[in-house]
């Protein structure tokens, strides 16, 4: 990992669109500014991780054992038309 | 083209490419998917697929969420829409990702990350609400 020390106001500038700005430095937390272009997404890192997560768990082929593929089964003649 | 729904034969459904939505960041967990249908199956109903066509073992249950009694609480930002929107005219589709608790009773949706579709250009993205009313596992039961 790239480590770089910063002082409260400046800045780190990545590639040609993202700038990261340190804003306040209070000791205990940090507040940072990020300019980036609007349709890029910008996510708090342990709460995008908790979303993968959950996605894995809503797969189909995780709670098929219920009786979503009996509904399905049940589902198949309209599917085919 | 024809995908099978979970990857079973017996379930072939025909996918137009005017279906499909295009992720462009792919989901949180399978980023290199790029590619969804909204597959809507009558007696399924109000419940939709979300499912991948790059790979057809990728598929979650969504319920739109006009279905659910939170609009107060699920405000979208407007700078969340406008990432998805290329004008003003152009209405976005609001999806949940539901889970079947293992009791197989239970349904939750995820109302904290909705998925955000652009029918009119095919565009989706899910995306992450700051509001702490919303929860990963929101207990739902649809009339």
């Amino acid at each position: 990992m790239l480590v770089l020390t910063r002082k409260k106001g400046e800045s780190i500038r990545i590639g040609d669109g993202i700038i990261i700005k340190v804003l306040e430095n209070s000791g205990k937390q940090v507040k940072i500014g990020i300019e980036v272009a609007r349709e890029v997404p910008v996510y708090r890192e342990e709460i995008y991780k908790k979303i993968q997560l959950d996605n894995k768990r809503a797969l189909l082929s995780n709670i098929s054992g219920v009786n979503t593929l009996t509904k399905l089964i049940k589902l198949k003649d309209s599917i085919k038309k | 083209m024809e995908i099978n729904i979970y990857n079973n034969p017996d379930f072939p459904i025909e996918v137009n490419e005017e279906n499909l939505i295009h992720f462009d960041y792919g989901l949180p967990g399978f980023e290199e998917l790029k590619k969804f249908a909204i597959i809507d199956i009558e007696e399924y109903n109000p419940f939709l697929l979300l499912h991948s066509v790059e790979d057809q073992n990728i598929a979650m249950i969504v319920l739109s969420a006009g279905q659910l009694d939170l609009e107060d609480d699920l405000h979208i930002p407007e700078q969340k829409l406008k990432e998805l929107k290329e004008n003003e005219e152009h209405e976005l589709g609001v999806f949940l990702i539901l889970k079947i608790m293992d009791s197989g009773k239970e349904i939750t949706a995820n109302t904290k990350a909705p998925v955000l579709i652009n029918f009119q250009n095919q565009k989706g993205r899910q995306i992450i609400l700051d509001n702490e009313k919303l929860s990963m596992d929101y207990p739902i039961t649809v009339s």
